[in-house]
């Protein structure tokens, strides 16, 4: 331990210990802060029932804490809390709370009798979830009433029936305002995240990730070239240990998360233990998993078009029979928890096994976890979190957007006129023309990943006297990742047919710390004053090693089985943040509520004259309904409340600053034995800041007869500053580019959230979820007024635009806007011709967006006789260009799919895909990236699962039984297999809608069981 | 409050504090954190091992990043070499004339990786002197080395463009001399490193520890033959003959400089560029050597064929589109659709494997620049001694010998003829040097015409475009070339 200590501290500088010290004393300044003196203390028990006032069912897991003690407990799986303290007698408050609930307080007094019994207490449903109880955002619990911002807050029984595998795939189509996109189907996942569209050029969209408040990295490592694919590592926790999500989107209401706050935070917090006898959780599922739809292929039996002399018969193979099969899959879950005297528990383990519906593809994943919770007294109380997982995936090579080799390339990039099944006497597989045999890399190829991953975190709350608490959390994450690819000598492979061996690992870890204190009192009987102080350090390093070989000996996998081994490493890449916050909130008569606050930050990654940042915020609520002008009024039998709220933050974006972006760089050589030193291209930036994020909101939470319907409207105007581009200078500054703190890109849009229940009778109740988002997205201030993002550079920021658009050669138009075709020459009349400028260059135009104008979810779940729920999930998305590159290189490029067969046929023009006589205009569609633009419009039953519930039955005390389908139907005008796939998922956050033969998402089927004993 | 309380509160304050203290102890909490994975600027410049592993630096990046464009783009240029492949920005510099645009690039590349390599040597020249700990005379070669760079660099922006950056500015203000201006920096560039290795005259220049640390190993290259042989081409494109006839006599013919590569750290890129037996296999290579040097038969003599042997192997590639009846002769489709345009063949000489060395001049330069001044300076008959010397080896010594089986010149002694004889006499021997189409235009061949399709074996350009992201930043850049 000392020894680590010391390695630690060694990079410590003289100024950073002395900000450490500063800190230590403010700390001090909390913690010696006079605990007000207590009469003498006597042990009580005190005890009752939650239940749910409409239906008289218990509410499982509902938290009971006395006020002003950090006294708490959840409640049983029969609704049951007990609560054993030390108390001075006197008046106390209970208070109940529960998400989608409205919180109940029930007040008591502590006398002679030590046993309090506070009876049944019931808590009515709160459609709009306005007396929710929240933290993201304001550090301090909060009821969503005094908040001024959006918040979305989710609970686990929103995502137990998605059948997700991870936690942002169960969140697809739950949060308004977000757009989830499921990258391909391997079985490891890949989930884009962007909240209130993408607020940066060249960095991550993906937002903050806080887990029982430790910073979790969702990085996508590419350790291994599987062609754009990989995996996103919030895929290592377990989706089953969640209790609660909330989903900030903006600055607005996540300003004092500072300079990493531009793309919103999602904060999670897992499952903690109650009082009472052990319960035990058991469940298990199993998934079978299946291609939704195939392409069509080359039919036709000829090699030659129709009409030449002598045409050479054929065979045709589809080789999506080789590639696909049916998958299967398992996941096993179980948890403990319970607790005795001051002491509560949850601890968990869990399995997932899922084949891949491409052959050989697999993940697997073990979680175990264990949360405790430890009060010391009345007024101090520990929480202590920590789980590991280890996740492993068999991956393939699968797609064309880098790698040269794959199973769905082997699909694209070859004609399907050869067998690719081995020779059944020598064993040998057939070589095809461009890329290995797929039937080989399923059979002989090795790729594989795997990642031991450790996060935790202890966390020390303390309410000395009324009014005031405060939290020291102190939290890590760490893992390593390690990539492993393996070609056998003698492959059939393009790119290393002598073999290929490549290990690589990744080393990352993460250390936080966080304290806040708040301090809430009555100024006057109508004012109330919250006020929190904070303040966070944050600390990552990332560590990275490979080397590869080629040409290797039979038999031998490893990298030293090869030749040319020059490892790649990055050592110590290293994040360090400090930031403080503080933040007053004033309460007027409960129906007002300002909080004004601001955050300062400083980090390694900025230069040194803008190191220290400042996001100030404010946020004002109004409960309208709360007048008693409106109470009286009629129409307050139709509008029951109604809440107008609007917030105002800034916040900072770090995704694209590298740790030393800074800095002009020089980079190691060797020349004539020598070892060198030669400066990069790229010329540091010594005064880099923060991308800074301006967002305004407005937004009404209302509720319609007698609760029976919520609706959450907000608007957002997001603008964001001061966004990274690597501009390209002049040459003769002696580089090529320099990172600018530049670009500016707005989100503009509106979120909707509707609940109704229309249904509520005894034996049937039917709830009703309807998100809508729509956003725009523009970006301006593009230096060089066209930037490449990605996709083979078709994607771009363009001036005015909004980000990620298509940009590239287009179709000739006439003036009515029809395509103008060929009349005639060797590949026939009616190909469609290119569009060229006047000097007969190729014509750039905007040929698509990526981005939707609208999406919407539609969550229905109807419960019959209390024992049948039906679930079914519809998700929409409107208006988003996808570019198919997966029927662009398999008609024009391998001439495997219908589209060559219909040219062999005669069916569509012979120079249709390619001139055989390419001219500048008539290269043939294969050449003109319009032609492979298409509406990604879609409409997917993502969710639908029927339930049954079941209680007492052979010693299980409840439980139930489901049958889950995830992804089962989409209903799009898509050629190519999902308009969802993006195999560009690694590339900047704008980039979106590249199908690249990537793994298609599969359809899936569930029966999963949950017992509880 | 009672003392069992209070010591319980004290217990949890202090427990809280070692834990506060521990964890922020923990952390390698810099806001200005190391970079184990290269060097800062500042590093660099400011120390001993930062100068001497940077003036390594500079030696690598000409030898391996900028000879290439220099030799490569200006080959296509000048015809020296055909393009194999279809990609645009070959294409464009195969096309040549308005078909070059300024986003080409090629000419972007050349452009920016000669600006740089002024800029890595004025960052030495600048830092150099300030860093102490240096002895002077290690100084001294380091600073040689670097304005030798300097001034190559100068030299080869100037031989392609009609007005060069005189300097690097990262403000994006870099201002432009005409040729004059900055040939005359060059040549004061190449003045100021041969001062500095006569600086600490009576010591042996230079000395260990530079040609120990700073020099490539072993004996590739004699530093002050390398500036003395720069100075005596710069001289003469400045038409100050008498001193450029001076400077290429204190060049030794036997002996040679080279760019070293080891084929693994430092590749010799031109092998992995341009067409060669070694590569033949590979379809990747972009260039080749052109069938008779892509000259015209005006100035190629067949019977000239041991000099031709040295550069040209014997396999042949014909033009894509060319039919197959009659190869070489007859030619199916005349108006080739794709790269590559040209007859080529395998290069050999210093391009046969990734660890060939390659000259940093060649010796018989010196004799031809001789021959030039000569007549400059009207003395025609000792040109043609000059031009006889480079045709008729025999006997010779020269470190680099490209062999010579041709007859003495028997051609017009006219001033006219007798350029035209030197550029003959130049291709060959000057062959991937990157010198053919400053020389075309010094010795007076005759060149493209603006609105003129480009004969194939005529230069397509005179000088090249300035690069787009040059005018667009900077306000400075001058007008670009008609042609």
């Amino acid at each position: 331990m000392t020894q680590r200590l010391s390695l630690w501290r060694s990079n410590c500088s003289a100024t950073a210990r002395s900000a450490a010290r500063r800190s230590l004393w403010l700390l001090a300044l909390l913690l010696a802060l006079p605990t007000v003196t207590h009469a003498q203390q006597l042990r009580y028990s005190i005890s009752g029932k939650v239940l749910e006032s409409a239906t008289k069912q218990p509410v499982v897991g509902a938290t009971v804490r006395i006020e002003n003690t950090v006294l708490g407990v959840p409640t049983d799986r029969d609704g049951n809390f007990a609560l054993l303290v030390s108390l001075q007698p006197g008046s106390y408050t209970i208070s109940v709370s529960y998400i989608g609930f409205k919180r109940k307080v029930v007040k008591f007094t502590l006398g002679d009798n030590n046993q309090v019994q506070l009876g049944d207490v019931l808590l009515d449903e709160d459609v709009t979830r306005a007396e929710e109880v929240v933290v993201t955002g304001t550090s301090v619990l909060t009821s969503k009433k005094e908040i001024g911002n959006a918040i979305t807050t989710l609970n686990a029984s929103d995502i137990d029936k998605s059948a997700a595998t991870s936690i942002d795939q169960a969140l697809q189509g739950k949060v308004a305002g977000a757009l989830i996109n499921q990258n391909s189907g391997n079985p490891g996942g890949s989930i884009s995240i962007q909240l209130r569209g993408v607020n940066t050029v060249f960095g991550s969209a993906e937002p903050l990730y806080i887990v029982d408040g430790v910073i979790i990295n969702n990085a996508r490592p590419v350790l291994l070239n599987l062609g754009g694919y990989a995996q996103n590592r919030l895929v290592d926790l377990n989706p089953n240990d969640i209790e609660r999500i909330e989903v900030v989107k903006g600055a607005a209401a996540a300003a004092i998360y500072g300079s990493r706050a531009n793309n919103g935070v999602v904060q999670i917090f897992t499952k903690r233990g109650a009082l009472g006898e052990p319960r035990i959780e058991f469940g298990t599922r199993v998934n079978f998993d299946n291609v939704r739809k195939t392409l069509e292929v080359n039919t036709y039996p000829f090699l030659d078009p129709v009409g030449t002399p002598n045409q050479r018969p054929t065979q045709r193979f589809n080789f999506q029979d080789f590639i696909f099969r049916q998958a299967v899959g398992t996941e096993t879950y179980l948890s403990v928890s319970g607790g005795g005297g001051s002491t509560q528990y949850f601890l968990s383990a869990s399995y997932l096994g899922n084949q891949g519906i491409i052959k050989s593809s697999a993940f697997q994943r073990g979680t175990i976890r264990a949360n405790l919770d430890q009060t010391i007294n009345n007024w101090a109380r520990l929480a202590f979190s920590a789980s590991y997982s280890l996740s492993n995936s068999a991956d393939i090579l699968n797609n064309g957007a880098s790698g040269s080799d794959g199973m769905l390339l082997a699909l694209t990039f070859n004609n399907n006129n050869i067998d690719p099944r081995p020779d059944p006497v020598t064993g040998i597989y057939p070589r095809l023309a461009t890329t290995a045999n797929p039937v080989e890399i399923a059979d002989r190829f090795v790729f594989g990943q795997v990642t031991n991953r450790i996060a935790g975190s202890l966390r020390l709350d303390v309410s000395p006297f009324e009014g005031f608490g405060a939290d020291i959390t102190a939290g890590f994450d760490t893992y390593t990742q390690t990539g492993t690819g393996f070609m056998p000598p003698g492959n059939t492979s393009g790119g290393a047919p002598d073999g290929f061996s490549r290990r690589a690992t990744r080393d990352f870890r993460q250390f936080n710390l966080d304290a806040n204190a708040r301090y809430q009192v009555d100024l006057q009987p109508w004012l109330k004053s919250t006020t929190v102080v904070g303040g966070t350090l944050q600390y990552e390093r990332i560590d990275q090693l490979a080397a590869q070989t080629t040409v290797l000996a039979p038999l031998v996998q490893t990298v030293g089985a090869g030749i040319n081994a020059p490892p790649g490493e990055l050592r110590d890449v290293p994040l360090t943040l400090y930031g403080g916050f503080l933040q007053q909130t004033f309460g007027a008569f409960d129906k007002y509520f300002l909080t004004l606050g601001g955050r300062v930050d400083a980090s390694s990654g900025f230069g040194v004259s803008n190191r220290w940042q400042f996001y100030p915020r404010a946020s004002f609520s109004y409960s309208l309904s709360d007048e008693s002008f409106w109470k009286n009024a009629g129409i307050a039998q139709l509008i029951n409340s109604v809440k107008l709220r609007a917030a105002f933050g800034n916040s900072g974006g770090i995704t694209a600053i590298g740790s030393f972006d800074r800095l002009t760089l020089f980079s190691a050589v060797n020349y004539g034995g020598r070892p060198g030193l030669v400066p990069s291209t790229r010329l540091g930036t010594p005064d880099i800041q923060p991308e800074r994020q301006r967002e305004i909101e407005f937004g009404a939470d209302l509720s319609f007869l007698n609760d029976r319907i919520g609706l959450e409207i907000t608007y957002y105007d997001k603008v964001n500053t001061g966004l990274l581009i690597a501009r390209n200078l002049a040459p003769s500054t002696g580089f090529s580019t320099r990172l600018d703190n530049v670009a500016t890109v707005t989100n503009r849009g509106i979120e909707l959230l509707l609940r109704a229940v229309p249904v509520q009778a005894d034996n049937v109740r039917w709830e009703t979820i309807v998100n809508f988002s729509s956003n725009r997205n523009v970006a301006s201030n593009v230096v060089g007024g066209t930037v490449p993002l990605g996709i083979f550079n078709w994607s771009v920021a363009q001036e005015g635009q909004p980000l990620g658009i298509f940009f590239q050669n287009a179709f000739q138009r006439d003036a009515n806007g029809n395509i103008v075709r060929s009349t005639g020459g060797p590949g026939g009349a009616g190909v469609p011709l290119r569009l060229l400028e006047p000097n007969g260059a190729n014509a750039f135009r905007i040929i698509g967006d990526p981005n939707p104008s609208w999406t919407a979810s539609w969550i229905n779940q109807v419960q019959v006789v209390r024992n049948l729920t039906f679930r079914l999930q519809i998700d929409v998305l409107r208006n988003a260009t996808v570019v198919n590159f997966t029927q662009r290189n398999l008609n024009g490029l391998g001439g495997g799919g219908a589209g060559a067969g219909r040219v062999l046929a005669g069916e569509l023009p012979l120079g249709f895909y390619r001139n055989p006589a390419p001219t500048p205009d008539n290269p043939g569609v294969f050449f003109i990236a319009e032609n492979w633009m298409e509406d990604g419009s879609y409409v997917k039953i993502r969710e639908a699962s029927i339930s049954y519930a079941f209680n007492d039955l052979f010693g299980i005390r409840s439980g139930s039984i489901s049958v889950i389908g995830r992804n089962l139907f989409s209903f799009d005008n898509y050629s190519g297999f999902d308009p969802e796939l993006n195999a560009f998922a690694t590339q900047p956050g704008g980039v979106r809608g590249g199908d690249d033969t990537e793994t298609p998402i599969p359809r899936s089927i569930s029966i999963a069981l949950r017992v509880n004993f | 409050m009672t003392i069992q309380k209070m010591y319980s509160t004290i217990r949890i304050s202090v427990a809280a504090l070692c834990l506060a203290g521990t964890l922020l102890a923990l952390n390698g909490c810099s806001l200005d954190p190391a970079n184990l994975n290269s060097a800062t600027e500042d590093q660099a410049l400011s120390t001993r091992d930062g100068i001497f592993a940077t003036t390594v630096g500079l030696q690598r990046f000409y030898a391996v990043d900028v000879l290439p464009s220099i030799v490569t783009s200006t080959g296509v240029t000048s015809r020296e070499l055909a393009v194999r492949r279809s990609f645009v920005n070959l294409v464009e510099i195969e096309l040549g004339g308005a078909g070059l645009n300024n986003a080409n690039a090629n000419v972007l590349g050349l452009f920016t990786n000669l600006l740089r390599t002024i800029e890595i040597s004025n960052l030495i020249i600048n830092s150099a002197p300030r860093v102490t700990t240096i002895v002077d005379s290690t100084r001294n070669g380091i600073l040689a080395v670097a304005y030798l760079h300097r001034a190559m660099a100068l030299g080869n922006l100037i031989q392609n463009f009609e007005q060069a950056p005189i300097g690097t500015d990262r403000a994006e203000r870099a201002t432009y001399g005409n040729r004059t201006a900055v040939l005359n920096l060059a040549i004061q560039s190449l003045d100021s490193a041969l001062l500095r290795l006569n600086a600490t005259p009576g010591t042996l220049l230079p000395n260990s520890e530079f040609r120990n640390r700073v020099l490539p190993s072993g004996t590739a290259v004699d530093l002050r033959n390398v500036i003395n042989a720069h100075r005596a081409r710069y001289l003469l494109y400045a038409g100050r003959f008498q001193d450029a006839i001076a400077a290429a006599d204190l060049v030794p013919l036997n002996s040679r400089s080279d760019f070293v590569y080891d084929g693994s750290n430092a590749i010799n890129q031109l092998w992995a560029s341009v067409f060669n037996a070694a590569n033949a296999s590979a379809t990747g290579t972009n260039f080749g050597a052109r069938d008779s040097l892509g000259l015209p038969a005006a100035l190629y003599e067949a019977a000239d064929s041991l000099r031709y042997r040295f550069f040209l192997g014997t396999t042949l590639v014909r033009p894509a589109g060319v039919g197959e009846a009659g190869f070489p002769g007859s030619i199916a489709s005349p108006t080739p659709t794709a790269p590559p345009q040209f007859f080529h063949r395998n290069v050999l000489a210093f391009y046969t494997a990734n660890n060939v060395s390659i000259p940093i001049y060649r010796p018989a330069e010196m004799t031809l620049i001789r021959a030039e001044a000569f007549v400059g300076l009207n003395r025609p008959a000792d040109a043609v001694a000059e031009i006889n010397r480079v045709r008729t080896k025999v006997g010779v010594t020269y470190a680099i010998n490209t062999g010579a089986n041709s007859t003495p010149y028997t051609g017009a002694q006219d001033a006219a003829s007798l350029r035209t004889e030197i550029y003959k006499q130049r291709c060959i021997e000057l062959f991937m040097t990157g010198t053919r189409l400053e020389d075309a235009r010094r010795l007076g061949i005759p060149g493209p015409t603006p609105g003129q399709v480009v004969p194939p074996t005529v230069r397509n350009r005179n000088f090249y475009p300035y690069p787009e992201r040059e005018r667009t930043n900077n306000p400075n850049t001058p007008p670009d070339p008609t042609i």
